[in-house]
C-alpha cells in the first residue's frame, strides 16, 4: 500500500500498456523525422495505429509560410488593426483625471457623509458653547441678572449671529472643497 | 554586453490592449507559424491563408476581452478551432461541423494541386483531413497538438490539466478512432 494518497490510482488500474508504447513510437516517429521500419510492433493492433502515426507525419504541413505572404498578411492586419483595433489610453486618462477632480455628490461617498456630519455637529457645538459663554458671562454684558430688556444683550445676541453665519459659511466651503 | 531578453506573451498582450499595433505585430510572428500549421492541417491548402488572417482579425477584434485568465496562446488556439468550425459552417450552412463531407471542394483541390505539385501523396493528405475532421473535438486537438504544435506528452498533460496516462491513453484512443475513419473510407 503506497504512503501517500495517489489521485491517479484509478486511472492507473484501467492503464493499458499499448498507451506508453505507441507514446515512445510516435515520439521516436517526430524525433527522427522519419520511418523507423524496423521499430514497427508485430502486434496487428499496434502495428495499425504505428501506421497511422507515420502517415500523419508524412503529411505535415512542411513548408513555412512565405515571407510574401507574411507581408500580404501584415499588410492586411494593419488595416484591420486601425479600425477594430484596441485604441491608445489617452482619453480614458483624461476622463479619469476630470473625475478625479470633479466633486463628488454626498451621496457617492459615504466617508464624505460621515465628514460633513461631523462638521455640522462641530459647528453647532462651538456655536451653543459660545452663545453660553456670551449668555453666562458678565463681563460680556451677559449673565442671567438684569437681563430685563435688551439694551444690555443686543451685543452679544449680534456677536452669536456672526460667528454662527461664518461657521455656516465655514461649513458649506469646505463641503464644497471636500466631499 | 547583456542580450536583450523577449517580451513575454503577457507583457505583449497587455501593451496591445494598451492600443500598442507593434506589441501586436511581435505576437502574430511568435505564432503565426503555429496557427498556420494548424489551420493547414484541417483546411484546404488554398482557404488556409485566408482563415489563418481570419484568426488574427478575431484576435484584433477580440483583444480587449481577453483577461489573461488563460495563455495567450491557449486563447489562440481556441480562436484558431472556432474560425476553423466557422469556416466549414460557412461552406456547408445546413450541416454541422462533423457532417462536413467536402467531397466536390477536395476533388477541385486535389486537382488543382497534383496539377501543381504532380504529387501522389496529395490525395492521401486530403482523405487525413477528412478523417481527422470526424473525430470528436478532443481527440483531434490532442493530435494536433502532438503533431502540429509539436507539444510533449507531458506538455499536452499540462495543458489540458490531466495526468501523463490519461493524455496518452486518449491519444491512442485518437489514433485509433483515426485508423477507423480512414480504414472505413478506403474500404
Amino acid at each position: 500500500m503506497p504512503d501517500t494518497y495517489q489521485p491517479e490510482a484509478q486511472s492507473d488500474r484501467a492503464r493499458d500498456p499499448l498507451d506508453d508504447v505507441l507514446a515512445s513510437f510516435t515520439d521516436q516517429v517526430l524525433a527522427s523525422g522519419k520511418d523507423p521500419g524496423a521499430a514497427l510492433s508485430d502486434l496487428p493492433e499496434l502495428r495499425a495505429l504505428e501506421d497511422m502515426v507515420l502517415r500523419l507525419q508524412r503529411n505535415l504541413p512542411a513548408t513555412p509560410i512565405s515571407p510574401a505572404v507574411n507581408r500580404k498578411m501584415q499588410a492586411k492586419l494593419a488595416a484591420h488593426w486601425a479600425a477594430e483595433g484596441p485604441r491608445p489610453t489617452t482619453i480614458s486618462l483624461k476622463e479619469r483625471l476630470r473625475n478625479l477632480l470633479q466633486p463628488k455628490p454626498g451621496w457617492q461617498s459615504s466617508a464624505a457623509r460621515q465628514r460633513t456630519w461631523i462638521l455640522r455637529t462641530a459647528a453647532a457645538a462651538v456655536v451653543f458653547i459660545l452663545a453660553a459663554v456670551f449668555i453666562f458671562s458678565p463681563t460680556l454684558g451677559g449673565g442671567l441678572s438684569g437681563t430685563a430688556g435688551l439694551e444690555g444683550g443686543t451685543a452679544p445676541l449680534l456677536a452669536i449671529l456672526l460667528v454662527a453665519g461664518v461657521l455656516i459659511a465655514a461649513v458649506w466651503w469646505i463641503r464644497r472643497q471636500k466631499p | 554586453m547583456a542580450t536583450p531578453t523577449k517580451p513575454s506573451d503577457e507583457d505583449l498582450v497587455h501593451a496591445a490592449q494598451q492600443g500598442r499595433q507593434e506589441a501586436f505585430n511581435v505576437l502574430f510572428e511568435r505564432y503565426l507559424p503555429l496557427v498556420h500549421n494548424r489551420v493547414r492541417y484541417v483546411v484546404p491548402e488554398q482557404d488556409a491563408e485566408d482563415v489563418t488572417q481570419e484568426v488574427f482579425v478575431a484576435a484584433i477584434r477580440s483583444l480587449r476581452s481577453f483577461r489573461g485568465e488563460s495563455l495567450f496562446s491557449t486563447w489562440l488556439r481556441t480562436l484558431t478551432n472556432r474560425q476553423v468550425a466557422d469556416y466549414y459552417r460557412r461552406r456547408k450552412p445546413s450541416l454541422g461541423f462533423a457532417d462536413t463531407n467536402p467531397r466536390h471542394e477536395d476533388f477541385e483541390e486535389v486537382t488543382a494541386l497534383v496539377a501543381e505539385n504532380s504529387d501522389n501523396s496529395l490525395e492521401e493528405r486530403v482523405a487525413l483531413r477528412q478523417a481527422l475532421l470526424k473525430l470528436p473535438a478532443n481527440y483531434q486537438e490532442i493530435i494536433l497538438l502532438r503533431f502540429v504544435e509539436g507539444l510533449q506528452f507531458n506538455e499536452i498533460a499540462q495543458l489540458q490539466n490531466q495526468s501523463l496516462e490519461a493524455t496518452k491513453s486518449t491519444f491512442r484512443r485518437a489514433i485509433s478512432a483515426l485508423q477507423s475513419q480512414w480504414e472505413n473510407k478506403n474500404a
